[in-house]
């Protein structure tokens, strides 16, 4: 090996895992739109179709409105969230699993898989949230400014960080063991029910609230709702936590891959 | 370890983890001022607690009527008019803008109302437990004495509160039946005097008393006439048929007829208004006020129940503990900050470290 500086030898592997995961991600990106047609429109339209469908279940009890704001518009702004959870802890997860073939190459590290179908995913549930919101913007004219811009963007930046922690600690152990992928599959299916989506935590009883606010994804929604809408944060529901759980789950999911990064290869 | 490689080690340790902490031990150590807390424990009360057949807290959906209170007293505790009021009181936001305080803690000068409500709700804290019952309020501010002071006018600003709710609400549900007694005395009043004005019209009392001294009277008068026309019979035998006694008699017996007559004719027909008819319109105008005075009667009785079931649903701010006066300066909690921010800083440095080392690797 010949001797190098740090700073050479930084620059020329960040090059490299760059044009990796770029490789990557064209890759992701050719075979969505190789792969069906209908299969790429339809992770398009999921957001939007949830929302239509969970905004008739409140419009047929009579309420057009939570706090003030659209029902459409209030379940479109926890839908995105919940979204970005969701095919973190399923499709970013699975990256590792369904590449293994590429593992192969020297230059192609586990993590890069990681990196390459987080970043596919997000711009895909960005897209489809800008249809979406922009979508209500056009059509039904809401307001869809935020009160506080600043908190909105933190609040969208600690849930993507999270994201990405989540995937790569869950993406860890999935590649690992077959069980625990089932299980993981398992035990989100219930996500969208426990995660104050379409409702608001304040109507949930407080020791329902204190539970539920466990899970990050209540508090990214309530938090967004502070921002967006105004809204008072409940009791439980800080940025606080938020910061906690994301710098856990971070440095949970880079220990847990540095130390099972040679497993994984050898799979 | 190549030597080349420890710039980077170094400038990772000093960003993610030697400067956060230590700038945070410095701030906390050097810098942060003292906050004294001051405490109270309350509880709301109804003289007649709340029945509930089932308790719903234990499938966790409480939200009884004591709940509600309590939640209506924490927004006002937490709400802009106590700000206000706290200001106007003793000048909160000058305590809060002291320029003795250090910068992250206190108030700038120029902060708005709003940003004011925010740091207001950053150091008084109202905590609701549902299993007690009890709302705990507590106040946090750079002097002790300031804290409990506070605290104390909070207390007895929330007194008045739930003392003015009281009044509105007894005051509201008397309200309906004070009128509806009005009403009805006024009726009964009415139908009183126009029982009078009938009486003093017709010059009676009752028209069965005046029927009855009628019968009397008939009664009296027929008997005189019987008594007269016995006597007539038995002189005529005696005198001669011109005697000035005879013709004496015929006269009073003749008048007696009269009178008799006449007396008939006032219990029923002849001329003017007979006894039948005013008693038919006499009745209805006793009727009339019996009517009324039964309602009235009612209203009366409804409004002491009324009035019963308000005051047993006043409610009454009790205060458990006393607002506390602090010995000792609890916040901030600058062991628990600075061994989270060691923590966190440590995570973030290894996941920093981390990620870098996984670009090596990629060389």
């Amino acid at each position: 090996m010949r001797s190098t500086s740090a700073t050479d030898q930084l620059l020329r592997g960040l090059k490299v895992q760059r044009s990796v995961v770029f490789a990557l991600f064209m890759k992701e990106y050719r075979a969505k739109l190789a792969g069906s047609q209908f299969g790429l429109i339809w992770s398009l339209m999921e957001p939007a179709t949830y929302v239509i469908v969970l905004s008739t279940i409140w419009l047929t009890l009579g309420r057009t409105q939570i706090g003030g704001v659209p029902i459409y518009l209030f379940i479109a702004a926890a839908m995105l969230p919940l979204k970005v959870y969701q095919v973190g802890i399923g499709n970013i997860s699975s990256a590792v699993r369904q590449n293994l073939n590429l593992l192969d190459y020297p230059n192609v590290k586990p993590i890069d898989a990681f990196y390459a179908r987080y970043v596919a995913e997000i711009m895909l549930v960005s897209i489809s949230g800008a249809c979406l919101i922009g979508g209500l913007y056009w059509v039904a004219e809401y307001d869809i400014s935020a009160r506080d811009y600043p908190l909105l963007l933190l609040t969208v930046l600690l849930a993507l960080l999270n994201t990405l922690g989540i995937s790569i600690l869950l993406g860890v152990y999935k590649t690992r063991s077959e069980s625990f992928q089932r299980a993981v599959t398992l035990a989100s299916q219930p996500l969208l029910f426990v995660s104050a989506v379409f409702y608001p935590l304040s109507i949930i009883p407080l020791s329902g609230q204190y539970w539920l606010s466990w899970n990050p994804v209540v508090q990214v929604n309530e938090l967004i709702r502070v921002a967006m809408f105004g809204w008072t944060a409940p009791k439980d529901i800080s940025l606080e936590y938020l910061c906690l759980f994301t710098a856990i789950t971070l440095f949970l999911a880079y220990v847990a891959y540095f130390a099972n990064r040679f497993t994984l290869l050898k799979r | 370890m190549r030597y080349s490689s420890s710039i980077f080690s170094v400038g990772l340790f000093i960003v993610f983890f030697a400067l956060p902490i230590f700038s945070v031990s410095f701030y906390q150590a050097f810098v942060s001022t003292d906050r004294y807390e001051s405490a109270a424990s309350t509880i709301i009360t109804e003289q007649k607690p709340s029945v509930t057949s089932l308790d719903l807290s234990l499938i966790g959906l409480p939200s009884t009527a004591s709940d509600h209170d309590a939640h209506v007293v924490k927004t006002l505790v937490l709400s802009k008019d106590m700000v206000r009021y706290l200001d106007e009181k003793i000048q909160l936001r000058e305590h809060f803008s002291n320029l003795e305080v250090d910068y992250f803690s206190r108030l700038e000068t120029d902060a708005t109302f709003e940003d004011f409500h925010e740091l207001y709700r950053d150091y008084f804290t109202v905590d609701y437990n549902v299993e007690t019952k009890i709302l705990r309020i507590a106040v946090q501010a750079f002097d002790r004495a300031y804290a409990q002071k506070a605290l104390e006018l909070i207390l007895e600003r929330s007194d008045e509160f739930i003392d003015s709710v009281n009044n509105r609400m007894s005051k509201e549900q008397v309200r309906f039946f004070r009128l509806e007694e009005k009403k009805r005395k006024q009726e009964m009043l009415v139908a009183k005097a126009k029982l009078l004005a009938f009486q003093q019209a017709n010059k009676i009392y009752s028209t069965e008393a005046e029927a009855q001294t009628i019968f009397t009277t008939i009664g009296a008068l027929e008997t005189l006439a019987a008594q007269k026309q016995s006597e007539l019979d038995s002189r005529a035998k005696i005198l001669s048929k011109n005697s000035a006694i005879l013709q004496e008699l015929g006269a009073q017996i003749a008048s007696l007829q009269r009178q008799i007559t006449s007396e008939k004719a006032r219990l029923a027909g002849g001329q003017g208004r007979d006894i039948s008819e005013i008693q038919s319109d006499f009745l209805a105008v006793q009727l009339e006020l019996e009517l009324a005075t039964t309602a009235f009667k009612s209203t009366l009785t409804t409004l002491e129940q009324v009035r019963i079931e308000a005051a047993r649903k006043l409610k009454f701010l009790i205060v458990v503990t006393e607002p506390s006066l602090a010995d000792d300066s609890e916040f901030p909690r600058r062991w628990y900050i600075v061994i989270s921010t060691i923590m966190i800083s440590l995570m973030l440095y290894v996941v920093a470290s981390l990620v870098m080392a996984i670009i090596r690797e990629h060389a």
